[in-house]
């Protein structure tokens, strides 16, 4: 008669080992060893706040579990994406045109949203996304990674003016400069056509 | 008579002001010769930590010279490994029978189905192989390298974290550096199956372990030996090394493949 014999493999790796759940460094905490997200803003070394991190969007759309189904998620995402002026009194100041175009892009369901032909979201849409972005602040130069299409975007804090005519980019070309606590970045150059 | 009009050329300055041209922005920081030139043989520069400096805007060595003969010559920087990796590894590569196979099949496709001319992301080799510049940027911890295709990124954690054990398979692989003297060793694992090393379709699969050893030499130049340990594909690691160069005074620009795309339909192969 055949003999069988059952092996039992451990599939649970070490934690430690798994980067979806690798600790951050340097998190402050709590007495209690919580994270303490209300601890003051981390600095760099020349004094200025440091924006390096994990950001992902508030979610302002949570589901009512007696509520309608259809304007609720648990993706980190506001009401925003759907309408960037979502909150904003009087809506938008469009141009006649532009509010044309508008209606006749709701009235397509947004079947021409270039987000979903997988082309870059470009700057306004970037932080609404639900997809986490990982800044990173170097000297001169912040960085923001964003997981969609795992692709970056750069702000130039080396004081750099923007550029005169340049090439039409999706992100834009960005600058920035300190105004206090306040990163105040400002990006020209777009190529045109971009949905916010 | 019409009068002839007289024309008044106006000299339009059709270069703008060079610093507000990001693409001739100069670069920060560039040691110089004597006479003020840009001294890429100047000592490379180093951290706060004392670790050498990898940032920088980098290009791949334009090795292919044009060759009235053959239709393979270009100005692009681009060294022969991005057609064939193994171009300059004596012997080849240590095929194992179906890879061999399946990359003769795909050369003999012409590489129709070559991940890139769909817009998918590049392979480990891929990365540093294809004319584009790529931006290192050294932050403590993190070593940030930007594509400008897709404009994407990579990241090589210098945390100390450990390659993490069975991930999500990726694209990019997970990848994990520490300094051996003034040498990065970077060890990636957790690649997805079906990746392609250069035109030609050399395979990458799922089992493979990629060893990068980045040496900035100098101000200008930096040297990346690239050890590839893929026992499903091949029968023993091998190693290349590829050459990269500084580049100065200029910024990186999106190239976004799927912007207005129109080639898929006609790549038939033969």
């Amino acid at each position: 008669m055949k003999r069988i014999v059952i092996v039992v493999i451990a599939i649970g790796a070490p934690l430690s080992g798994q980067w979806i759940k690798y600790p951050t460094a340097g998190v402050p905490t709590t007495p209690s060893g919580f994270p303490n997200l209300g601890a003051p803003a981390p600095r760099t070394a020349d004094g200025k706040p440091d924006l390096s991190g994990m950001w992902e969007a508030e979610n302002t759309r949570p589901c009512n579990p007696t509520g309608a189904a259809d304007n609720c998620t648990d993706l980190s995402v506001g009401t925003q994406i759907l309408n960037i002026a979502e909150g904003l009194p009087g809506g938008l100041p469009y141009q006649p045109w532009a509010a044309d175009l508008v209606k006749v892009r709701s009235a397509g369901m947004g079947k021409d949203w270039p987000h979903s032909r997988c082309v870059p979201p470009g700057v306004p849409e970037m932080h609404v996304l639900p997809e986490f972005k990982k800044i990173v602040q170097a000297p001169g130069l912040l960085i923001i990674l964003h997981e969609f299409n795992a692709s970056y975007r750069q702000i130039f804090t080396d004081g750099r003016p923007l550029p005169v005519d340049p090439n039409p980019s999706w992100n834009g070309y960005s600058s920035g400069r300190w105004e206090g606590d306040t990163l105040v970045v400002e990006t020209a150059g777009f190529r045109d056509g971009l949905w916010l | 008579m019409r009068r002839s009009i007289a024309a008044a050329i106006v000299a339009i300055a059709m270069c703008a002001p060079l610093p507000a041209q990001w693409l001739h922005y100069p670069t920060a920081g560039v040691p110089t010769t004597p006479s003020g030139f840009p001294n890429l043989g100047a000592p490379t520069p180093r951290t706060a930590g004392g670790e050498p400096d990898l940032s920088g805007i980098w290009e791949a060595e334009n090795v292919l010279p044009c060759d009235p003969n053959t239709s393979s010559c270009t100005d692009l920087r681009a060294g022969p490994e991005i057609r064939d990796i193994a171009a300059r590894l004596p012997g080849g590569l240590p095929y194992k029978p179906w890879a061999a196979d399946l990359s003769r099949v795909r050369a003999a496709e012409n590489g129709r189905d070559w991940p890139h001319s769909r817009c998918l992301p590049l392979g480990p080799t891929e990365i540093h192989t294809t004319p584009m510049f790529k931006k290192f940027v050294q932050a403590p911890g993190l070593l940030v390298i930007l594509h400008e295709f897709n404009a994407s990124y990579r990241q090589i954690f210098t945390d100390g974290r450990p390659l993490p054990v069975d991930p999500q398979p990726s694209w990019n692989g997970y990848s994990s550096g520490h300094w051996e003297g003034d040498t990065l060793v970077v060890e990636s694992a957790g690649f997805r199956d079906g990746l392609w090393l250069d035109i030609k379709g050399d395979p990458l699969t799922d089992a493979a372990k990629v060893t990068e050893r980045f040496r900035r030499l100098n101000y200008g130049n930096m040297e990346i030996e690239l050890t590839i340990d893929d026992p499903k594909a091949y029968s023993k690691p091998w190693t290349i090394k590829l050459h990269e160069f500084i580049v100065l005074n200029t910024e990186l620009l999106d190239y976004m493949c799927m912007e207005n795309e129109k080639d898929m339909p006609h790549m038939v192969g033969k």
